[in-house]
């Protein structure tokens, strides 16, 4: 078995690492092994912000600096990359870096157990954009929990770190960094054989089909968003990893004359701009799913493979025809998303067959799209109920309508019935409340700790309505976003 | 400016928080963040599936026999008092014969590492014959069953005032309990002494309580037991009676092995084995006049306080405080009581609302004069 090396860039330096389990969080590693303990975990899930530090990473030759949640990254996924945490921020002199500053100067921390998190979302957002609006701001903190009341105060900071001197040392020393980073920077397969357990991170597609080929059994991980969980609450074995991340021939998103390509190990954040362009519904819903740290290791790959039955991307990918690209060895197929769920978290991928790129149809004339999230909170819930709905009208007649519902079924499913009762009819009030009434045939949801049975099934129907508003002369603004939903993704 | 020169603190300076500088660099110092000692046990704990069981028989065995597990511990192995609650004595450390909520501790592990302590908590065999679990306030009502008698407070003839007054209303309001979410999880870290002493760091609000706590679990006199905080990272109330339960595991278990031992819950096990801000019911029955002014009111107010009393002797007649001292408004209808049974909820109260509901009822009146504003406030504790 081979025994790699991870190689990363850490307190400006390259840091090598080979005697590490591939299940170690990057948290974990910093505190336990590190002893850095400023990184605080404060629920092991990505949720709640505490544990934010930053990776930074080589884009077209340009430093760029995203903020990940630290207690479901891996330590091997960190290769290649330069990991900075809120101990690093500190000038040379021992001057606490603007963020920081701000931070203390607007009374940002109370108990200060959530300000770590705080910090490092702000230093992405420092990095991202020189005059961050109220909105990017909010978006930016949007995946960290403050609990002693302290969003105004952290908020003020965002808007007043740009005008503090700019000491930053990240930017001082970017050309070093870059050195460092080339320097790192793979052209073969990562293999790690530690610990009892394979890591692999292969850097060509054609490389990742011959391991996905040799270890069907392996699972493939993106942006661990949920695979961490099966390790930090479920306590799995997870023997073998494939990561799909340092794939740089699947990290695309690229468009062609009928669609949008996105390779399967492109971000949320790298998905956004393209996906959210062609269709603003998306652009919303995308703004709602997980946070900024989560949609900077999430992919859109990852939330349709995993197959559960509340990701926010399959409904509206569903109601838009997309396909998908399956490939195995070298043999690749199409197939229709909504063909992909067979059941609970199962899927039409046969073994060593793995999901390579997702074509998402660009916008037609006529036609009608909307996707839509409902969840207790705002921010950085999962779906009780997703909808999404692509019609098309012409003459005011239905000539094509494609429903899907995420959260009502044991996957997320096409509303046939509905379908039915939309098409070849004049798109109007009557028809829309007759499809209201055939979603009973599609689905019978059911009750959890998110929503009942009826408040789903109720929930459908009205999302469906206000989509027929919001084509016809909508009484009123029927979003909850701002405009500035686009300001800062990730 | 006196003669002294310009004031460096009080009123008009805008002064930073005192641990502004190390809360954003991280160098803040946390129970989990402090050196750990050498030979540091991990804990964890067995949690009970159930929520309201007799315990027919637990087989730890495979518990024993996990990796890295160095000691496991139940309500047998406890030298002192099987109790971690500071005011009725009504908590058990480890349920001992019967688990009366889910999550309710029954045993704790120590291993080398905490993903092993974890593991190995998982493997305890468990047979539990149900009981019939009382789990509403209402059906805590009906059974009439509480965990304390109940509190009255009284200003006035409300009766007489009720029934004088021209306009009258009654109803019923539900108000939802809630997690006190600190963003820092429970955890306490023991480190043995010398003739059993034992040295214990404890997140919590309430240090000389956890102290006096963890002595009685290990039958020593308080001055063996050194309790040590820095900061939390928040509490909310929710750290004033519960971290005794982390605090007496860790010292029981470091007791135990002659290692120190560190208690850390995971943030899900945490949510689920400590008890939460209570949920009330609130009867009323108002009288008042055309301008909506209160003439009197009656209050009975309900809550659900779980298994055990906990802390909520002290919210009960705390919530009736607040509402016999409500500000009315020139509403009709009563919400003043309400808003200000609200503002309660944004002070500590806090009780284990467990899973087998009981309930401690306090019923606030007040009538008359006294109900007018202007007198409103006056009576209302400091939160």
């Amino acid at each position: 078995m081979a025994a790699g090396t991870i190689r990363f860039v850490f307190g400006g330096a390259v840091r090598t690492l080979s005697d590490i389990d591939p299940n170690t969080t990057v948290l974990d590693w910093l505190r336990e092994r590190e002893r850095k303990t400023g990184t605080k975990e404060g629920c092991a899930e990505g949720d709640c912000g505490a544990c934010t530090v930053a990776l930074g990473e080589l884009v077209d030759g340009k430093l760029r600096y995203r903020a990940v949640n630290a207690c479901i990254l891996f330590v091997p996924v960190l290769d290649g990359k330069e990991l900075v945490t809120v101990e690093d921020l500190r000038g040379p002199d021992g001057a606490l870096h603007p963020v920081q500053q701000a931070l203390v100067d607007t009374h940002g921390s109370q108990c200060g157990f959530c300000t770590p998190g705080f910090v490092m979302s702000l230093f992405a957002l420092y990095h991202a954009q020189s005059a961050p609006d109220r909105g990017a701001i909010e978006d930016a903190v949007a995946g960290n929990l403050c609990r002693c009341t302290g969003y105004r105060p952290i908020i003020d900071a965002g808007l007043t770190m740009h005008a503090y001197a700019k000491t930053d040392q990240f930017d001082k020393r970017a050309k070093a960094t870059v050195k460092l980073l080339k320097s790192i920077a793979r052209e073969t397969t990562l293999s790690l054989g530690t610990a009892g357990r394979r890591y692999f991170a292969p850097v060509h597609e054609d490389d990742l089909a011959a391991l996905v080929a040799e270890h069907p059994k392996a699972c493939l991980l993106a942006g661990g968003t949920d695979v961490g969980l099966w390790v930090t609450k479920q306590h799995q074995d997870l023997d073998t990893l494939i990561y799909l991340g340092g794939v740089r021939d699947m990290d695309y998103v690229r468009e062609t004359d009928e669609a949008i390509e996105i390779g399967a190990a492109a971000s949320y954040t790298d998905a956004f701009e393209a996906v959210g362009g062609a269709y603003p519904d998306f652009a919303e819903l995308f703004r709602r799913l997980g946070s900024v740290q989560i949609r900077n290791a999430g992919t859109i790959g990852g939330n349709i493979a995993n197959a559960s039955p509340i990701g926010d991307s399959p409904p509206g990918l569903i109601a838009l025809g997309a396909t998908l690209v399956l490939r195995k060895g070298a043999r690749k197929r199409e197939l229709p998303i909504d063909e992909f769920f067979t059941d609970y978290r199962k899927t039409a991928l046969q073994s060593g067959e793995y999901l390579s790129a997702i074509r998402v149809p660009k916008p037609r004339a006529g036609q009608h799209f909307h996707t839509y999230k409902v969840s207790k909170r705002f921010d950085q819930d999962i779906s009780a109920v997703c909808g999404a709905y692509c019609v098309t009208v012409e003459g005011g007649k239905v000539t094509e309508a494609r429903v899907a519902y995420g959260g009502m079924a044991a996957t997320p499913k096409r509303a046939v019935a509905c379908e039915s009762a939309l098409e070849g009819v004049a798109w109007s009030e009557g028809t829309v409340e007759n499809a209201m009434r055939a979603l009973e045939r599609d689905f019978e949801p059911m009750s959890d700790m998110r929503a009942s049975a009826d408040y789903r099934m109720a929930v459908a129907k009205n999302l469906l309505r206000r989509m027929y508003l919001e084509t016809a002369d909508a009484p009123g603004p029927l979003h909850v976003l701002a405009p500035h939903v686009l300001t800062y993704v990730g | 400016m006196s003669k002294h020169g310009k004031l460096k603190t009080g009123v008009h300076q805008a002064l930073a928080h005192d641990s502004a500088a190390k809360h954003v660099s991280g160098e803040a110092l946390y129970t989990d963040d402090l050196p750990e000692p050498p030979g540091l046990l991990y804990a964890a704990f067995g949690m009970s599936e159930r929520p309201y069981a007799r315990i027919k028989s637990i087989d730890l065995d495979p518990v024993r026999k996990a990796p890295g597990v160095v000691a496991v511990i139940t309500a047998e192995d406890i030298p002192g008092d099987n109790n971690c609650a500071p005011v009725m004595h009504d908590d058990p450390i480890f349920a001992d014969g019967k688990v009366e909520y889910v999550g309710q501790s029954m045993f704790a592990v120590a291993a080398e590492t905490i993903e092993q302590a974890r593991r190995a908590a998982r493997l305890a065999k468990i047979e539990y014959e149900d009981l019939p679990p009382i789990l509403t306030v209402e059906a805590a009502l009906k059974a009439k069953t509480a965990v304390l008698p109940p509190h009255t407070m009284k200003r006035g003839e409300p009766k007489r005032a009720i029934a004088k007054a021209k306009h009258r209303l009654k109803g019923r309001i539900k108000v939802g309990g809630q997690d006190q979410f600190y963003l820092e999880g429970h955890i306490a870290m023991a480190v043995p002494g010398e003739d059993r002493d034992v040295t214990v760091y404890s997140s919590t609000q309430n240090p000389s309580e956890v102290q006096h706590l963890v002595a009685e679990a290990l039958g020593l006199s308080s001055n063996a037991v050194t309790l040590e905080i820095r900061r939390m990272g928040g509490a909310f109330g929710g750290k004033e009676t519960q971290p005794s339960l982390y605090a007496c595991i860790a010292a029981l278990l470091a007791d135990k092995t002659g290692r120190p031992v560190k208690a850390r819950v995971d943030r899900d096990d945490d949510m689920i084995m400590t008890g939460k801000r209570h949920d009330f019911v609130i009867e009323y029955d108002v009288g008042y006049d055309d301008k909506g002014r209160i003439k009197g009111i009656e209050f009975m107010q309900a809550a659900r306080c779980g298994m055990s009393a906990d802390l909520s002797g002290a919210i009960g007649p705390r919530r009736a405080s607040y509402l016999i001292s409500a500000r009315p408004t020139r509403s009709p209808i009563p919400p003043s009581a309400v808003s200000a049974g609200r503002r309660e909820w944004s002070a500590s109260s806090m009780s284990s609302t467990r899973s087998r509901a009981t309930s401690a009822w306090t019923r606030s009146t007040c009538g008359g004069r006294t109900s007018t504003a202007g007198r409103a406030g006056t009576s209302r504790p400091t939160t």
